[in-house]
């Protein structure tokens, strides 16, 4: 019996970037209002790079990642922009365009892996069924590529671990079968959704090693979403740090660590704890809380939290704004590292004002 | 199952059939009237002491239930009280009415309400959810007693469509399409009312699995909602449905009996209601023990499913 392959192929555009967002908006409708999730959100991305999405919990950047996709709920979702992945334009895709991307040529990695795996269907199975659905390989052709696949992500004994149930691996090993089930049928993009906060530091070294090397090998683009700027560390090439769904710097990684320019950014980068401290360095961290998505205050949304801050956040946003290095950009009024910056910390800690008192 | 798990369940087994052949004995046997007055009706006291004599009845409790016990693992179930005749010959006519009424009734509950209860779930609280619950509500309002005489007013008598009450029924070996044809109307009846269980607790186990982390994980590998559901979905939502379903089809062999009066199939509940009004009481005490071991059987049969639905069960039962 011949079997119908459900891919939709895509093309390369030529001198543009494999995925384009633009203005990205995702609200959801819920009794409490309208949660704007996702607001105004652009961002580009080449064939093979790794671009890392950090911000604190609530900042918008999962929905962000499932907006991107297309993998929103059906229901009381408002979603607008333009994402365009290769020639296709991933707003305007019909379901069947969309299925056929999604697991072939767009694969996620999501947070949870133990509970990310279907209970009560045997590993191999997990990984096949992409196979043989996407591609229309045969039972023996997918289960030979599941075997080798396991393989690929450091599984010991595949052949008999194909048998097994998801419960019966640890999650570090599990995060390992979602990772094989996101790569199979050999997607040009791949998001991965906090692909480490569930799993011991050992392991999520290891995971983030072995997703670094499936980019290569396969010559992917990588985003990862992350909280933690740990992960973003020599793994990513560009960075897009996230506040109350809108981006407030973009930057490559390095310009990032050695220049970030909004508050937001500095603080984040201070509350990592970093070796070269002394031992029992209390980490420092961000007073307050990040607004509620559904009653954004005005003027710039870090303004209440902002040891810069000036009468003048409270009432206008600041817009994304380039910086002198190439393909930097950041929002804030009185950036860190600036004349008008230090000017504003100083005026703040004069004053009094809490959120400066922390910064030295 | 590992072997420790296998003994301790056989032991459990024989310990509940034990407790419930001695209760169902020892209540049967505190009932008013004697047996053997019902076997000999007006004949005189020389056939009591004969009878009496046969059903031990002039000995103390213990070793008649002894006498009972014995007669049960002979596979004679020994003699009924009115008329006098096997047990055994009375339920080897009985039983395969009622088990195909249940299995039947059942699998046409199944069949009506997954489906129901899996577009409901995909779409819940839409139009087709709203009127597929008031639709299986009003089902479980209407008692069989009702649905019964219904069915069969309308499609055997206005709508000749199925055979009457007491049409002949060959067994469903030698002629399974006119059995079937035959057993239909009955096995609605009783289908009725499972319908609106099953629909319900599927539809809502289904709702909370569609939630999982892994049905967005499916999603995300562009499987179609028709495999989602099916291959993602289904297995792990059956659990309670089947817990129900176990009790549910337990509770049938007896609750099959307004199925079987209104369609004139002679089954074990038709059984069990004759020999009550009768006052046979070794038939009475038989068919509880029936019913019990029933029970046990289908405990023991969704156990088992459970561990075939579920690999973590399975591995919980071997540690």
């Amino acid at each position: 019996m011949s079997r119908k392959r459900h891919v939709r192929d895509i093309d390369d555009l030529e001198d543009r970037p494999l995925l384009e967002v633009e203005n990205l908006k995702t609200y959801f409708q819920t009794g409490h209002g309208i949660v704007k999730s996702v607001d105004g959100v652009s961002f580009d991305l080449e064939r093979g790079r790794t671009l890392a999405i950090v911000g604190e919990s609530g900042s918008g950047k999962t929905v962000l990642s499932r907006s991107v996709m297309g993998l929103l709920p059906p229901q009381n979702v408002i979603r607008e922009g333009r994402v365009r992945f290769g020639d296709v334009d991933l707003t305007n895709a019909s379901p069947q365009e969309l299925r056929g991307l999604w697991g072939a040529q767009i694969s996620m990695v999501f947070q949870d892996p133990v509970t990310s795996l279907n209970p009560v269907v045997r590993a191999g199975r997990q990984i096949t069924e992409s196979l043989r659905y996407h591609l229309a390989m045969s039972r023996q052709d997918a289960k030979e590529t599941a075997i080798s696949l396991f393989r690929s992500v450091g599984i010991p004994e595949p052949e008999n671990r194909m048998q097994w149930y998801p419960h019966q691996f640890s999650g570090g090993m599990c995060q390992r079968i979602v990772i094989a089930a996101a790569i199979a049928c050999g997607p040009k993009l791949l998001l991965a959704d906090e692909p480490t906060t569930g799993l011991d530091v050992t392991v999520s070294a290891q995971i983030l090693d072995l997703l670094n090397r499936l980019q290569q090998e396969r010559y992917m683009s990588v985003i990862i979403v992350t909280h933690d700027l740990g992960v973003v560390t020599g793994r990513s090439d560009d960075v897009i740090v996230m506040y109350a769904g809108q981006v407030v710097e973009r930057a490559p990684t390095t310009t990032l660590f050695r220049d970030a320019r909004m508050p937001y950014t500095e603080a984040l980068l201070k509350s990592a704890p970093r070796l070269s401290n002394p031992s029992h360095t209390r980490l420092h961290t961000i007073p307050g809380n990040p607004p509620n998505p559904a009653n954004l205050p005005k003027g710039c949304r870090f303004a209440p939290r902002c040891p810069y801050v000036q009468p003048k956040c409270r009432e206008e946003e600041p817009p994304l704004r380039q910086a002198e290095a190439p393909r930097h950009w950041y929002a804030c009024w009185y950036p860190v590292g600036t004349p008008e910056g230090v000017r504003a910390l100083e005026e703040n800690q004069a004053a009094g004002v809490p959120a400066a008192m922390g910064v030295v | 199952m590992s072997k420790l798990v296998v003994v301790r369940r056989v032991l459990e087994i024989i310990v509940t059939l034990v407790l419930v052949t001695l209760v169902t004995f020892f209540f049967t046997s505190k009932l008013p009237g004697n047996e053997a007055a019902v076997i000999c009706g007006p004949a005189g006291p020389a056939c009591l002491a004969k009878e009496g004599a046969l059903l031990y009845l002039n000995h103390p409790f213990f070793p008649r239930y002894l006498h009972w016990l014995g007669n049960l693992f002979s596979g004679t179930f020994g003699l009924s009280a009115a008329p006098t005749e096997p047990i055994a010959t009375l339920l080897k006519q009985s039983y395969p009415i009622t088990l195909e009424l249940v299995i039947f009734s059942q699998l046409i509950a199944i069949v009506v309400a997954v489906p129901l209860a899996m577009y409901s779930a995909v779409r819940p609280n839409k139009v087709f959810d709203r009127m597929s619950t008031a639709a299986t509500f009003a089902t479980l309002s209407l008692p069989a007693f009702i649905v019964g005489p219904l069915l069969r007013y309308f499609f055997t008598v206005k709508l000749p469509w199925f055979p009457g009450a007491g049409s002949t029924m060959p067994s469903i070996g030698v002629n399974p399409a006119q059995n079937l044809y035959v057993m239909f109307l009955p096995s609605l009846t009783i289908a009725v009312g499972s319908i609106a269980v099953y629909q319900r607790l599927l539809r809502a186990d289904m709702i909370a699995t569609l939630e999982e982390d892994f049905i967005v994980m499916a999603r995300a590998k562009g499987l179609t909602t028709w495999r989602i559901l099916f291959r993602h979905a289904l297995r792990p939502s059956t659990f309670t449905v089947m817990t129900v379903g176990g009790v549910q089809i337990g509770s049938l062999i007896v609750g099959a009996i307004i199925g079987e009066q209104v369609f004139g199939l002679t089954g074990l509940g038709y059984q069990l209601v004759l020999a009550v009004t009768k006052a046979d009481l070794p038939t009475v005490q038989i068919i509880t023990v029936i019913v019990a071991v029933a029970y046990i059987l289908m405990n023991l049969i969704i156990d088992f499913l459970y561990t075939v639905i579920d690999p973590r069960v399975r591995r919980a039962r071997t540690t």
